[in-house]
């Protein structure tokens, strides 16, 4: 059984490196030339009308979309996009889950009850709702506010807002739990008898025990986040077309499903092959670290 | 036992006023949210070519020149008889009236799945615990392992495609005059909501019934000749029965954004698509009225599962203070 899962553990973290080769370093190697109407041929953005829905092959091995972009183009930033949303909300998610966890502890009692009831009050809330809550105060900004509409249009920032929002809170609520059961621990205690300030116990006690574990957590986490991004993007209030992401491809595919269904593959197969590898990395790492399991 | 009675409702009354301090502070979350972002109503209102008289002239007649906390006192009060005025773009059509015709919609689309998410995840953990390790429980597990990992946007287009587009069978899309019975349209999205939870249930219930029938008072009533159908569904499914009610409740999540998504692929006229229409409009009114009506939904449902959960369960009517 423990072998089983790190098998799969090294299959889905050697499919993130090459997902991250993919995304980053694949479309710089690739020749492109120009299209005679100006455009690079490997755009992923701009319309090319002339050669929509092109088949695979030639110079572009996954064909080309229904406004004739190249889709591995597409694929790769779109991966991007997805990885780098990701990455940013976890660190967001982390460093707040943090401060909060910890002021989930040692902060005085009036202060520490009604954050960690604010905190459950979040996680018990559905994300979807406060989601779309967040896209549409960026949006109805953006009304009144010119300055705002390319942000808005483009997608990236009102998405990162508002999957931050929504993912704090289960950090939070595991830095706490991790930290109250530490708390009483007998080299803390020891510290704190001779005179360490919590600052100090914390940043050099507490958290170098709990990092693991928060690591694994935040790798499950991260496949959620480009979940939540994905779906977003497929009802068409995240990444904005016509820019590329996987839930958006995935989207404008079904909608083109009668002539050409075979373009719902690309996207469905990176999305769900990410999210399988993710949290296999994350699981086999929990399973690695968790304190409980030593 | 009857002194578990006030207890129950102890607990109960507990949950309730958590999930109203949940709700207000949502509500506080919903107003800021709009009060943050530069512009208010009244710039939205008047439209880009408004002059600055214009706009201060609408901030007066609305009242938006006072100080935010007592505008969202006032907030909290219409929105307690659900009052979220009217939209700022289009026929600018009461938001509470817009709910009431579009909300029964997608609950009916989430509650039908998840009833037949409970009775299909249910049945076939049962059903897997029973053949445990025989042919029967590794497909179950197999198709349970494909339920829980597939997007629900990756499966719905796919199925759309098998049965509508190549099969005919059903019609892909809603449309404004329904030709076929109403179930020919929902059949299709609600089995694709229900396949998420229905998998996670399977699993559930299979892995606390192996668990169950492994205790001793299972061994017991073999030995007194209970017969195996009732040994199942009466002695071993009632004691497996909790932490399945638990994934019960963490799935009322899942089935917002799965409804939100389906109303998408099927072009349902639901509350999802309102908010996804009030999104790219900015309207705040809108939004803010579906964020606060569908979480308190979310919330009843959750506490209807807390008050579901000891009257299954008497091992946690003792447990709760």
């Amino acid at each position: 059984m423990k072998r089983k899962r790190n098998w799969l553990m090294w299959l889905g973290g050697g499919y993130l490196i090459a997902l991250v080769v993919f995304s980053f370093v694949m479309p710089l190697l690739r020749s492109s030339q120009l299209h005679p109407t100006g455009v690079d041929t490997f755009d992923a953005v701009t319309a090319i009308v002339d050669k929509p829905f092109l088949d695979r092959g030639g110079q572009y091995p996954l064909g080309t979309d229904e406004l004739g972009r190249d889709v591995l183009s597409r694929l790769a930033q779109g991966g991007r996009t997805s990885l780098i949303i990701g990455l940013t909300v976890q660190g967001i998610a982390l460093l707040l889950g943090l401060i909060v966890g910890t002021v989930g502890v040692y902060a005085p009692k009036w202060i520490r009850e009604p954050v960690m009831r604010l905190t459950d009050a979040m996680f018990a809330f559905p994300d979807i709702l406060l989601g779309m809550l967040l896209i549409g105060a960026f949006s109805s900004a953006s009304v009144a506010n010119p300055a705002l509409r390319s942000i808005v249009e483009q997608g990236t920032i009102p998405v990162i807002a508002a999957l931050a929002c929504t993912a704090w809170p289960s950090i939070a609520r595991l830095v706490r739990s991790q930290i109250a059961s530490l708390k009483d621990r007998e080299y803390v205690v020891a510290a704190k008898a001779s005179g360490a300030s919590t600052f100090y116990i914390v940043t050099r006690h507490v958290l170098p025990q709990i990092w693991g574990i928060l690591l694994a957590v935040s790798m499950v986490e991260l496949a959620g986040t480009i979940l939540a991004e994905a779906t977003l993007s497929f009802l068409g209030i995240g990444i904005r077309p016509p820019n590329p992401s996987w839930g958006g491809m995935l989207n404008t595919a079904r909608q083109n499903m009668q002539a050409h269904p075979e373009s719902l593959i690309p996207p469905a197969i990176m999305l769900s092959v990410s999210i399988f590898a993710l949290s296999f990395v994350g699981d086999g790492l929990r399973a690695k670290l968790d304190p409980k399991n030593r | 036992m009857p002194s578990a009675v006030p207890k129950v409702l102890r607990a109960v009354g507990l949950r309730s006023v958590y999930g109203l301090f949940s709700l207000i502070f949502i509500s506080l979350v919903v107003f800021l949210a709009d009060e943050v972002s530069p512009g208010d109503a009244a710039t939205v209102m008047a439209g880009e070519k408004a002059t600055l008289k214009q706009v201060e002239q609408l901030r007066e007649q609305y009242g938006l020149n006072r100080a935010w906390p007592i505008r969202y006192l006032e907030f909290l009060g219409r929105a307690a008889t659900l009052d979220f005025g009217k939209s700022y773009f289009g026929t600018k059509r009461n938001v509470r009236e817009m709910i009431i015709e579009k909300l029964p919609l997608t609950a009916m689309l989430a509650f039908t799945g998840i009833l037949i998410a409970i009775i299909v995840g249910i049945s076939l953990g049962t059903i897997a615990s029973i053949y445990r390790t025989r042919p029967p429980d590794t497909f179950i597990l197999i198709v349970s392992t494909l339920g829980v990992t597939v997007p629900t946007f990756v499966l719905a287009p796919t199925l759309v495609f098998i049965f509508a587009t190549k099969m005919n069978y059903l019609p892909p899309t809603w449309e404004v005059n329904l030709r076929a019975p109403l179930w020919m349209y929902l059949i299709l999205p609600v089995s694709i909501l229900a396949a998420r939870p229905a998998a996670l249930l399977t699993r559930v219930t299979r892995a606390s019934m192996i668990e169950t029938m492994q205790q001793e008072f299972i061994r017991t009533a073999i030995a007194k000749g209970v017969p195996p159908g009732r040994l199942v569904l009466r002695h071993a499914l009632r004691n497996a029965v909790l932490p399945v009610v638990t994934v019960i409740g963490t799935s009322f999540g899942f089935m917002l954004t799965g409804s939100f998504v389906l109303e998408t692929v099927f072009t349902i006229p639901g509350i999802g698509q309102e908010g996804i229409d009030a999104i790219l409009q900015g309207d705040m009114p809108r939004i803010q009225g579906i964020v606060l009506m569908t979480g308190l939904m979310f919330l009843l449902l959750n506490l209807l599962v807390d008050i579901l959960l000891p009257i299954l369960d008497p091992r946690i009517r003792e447990a709760q203070v």
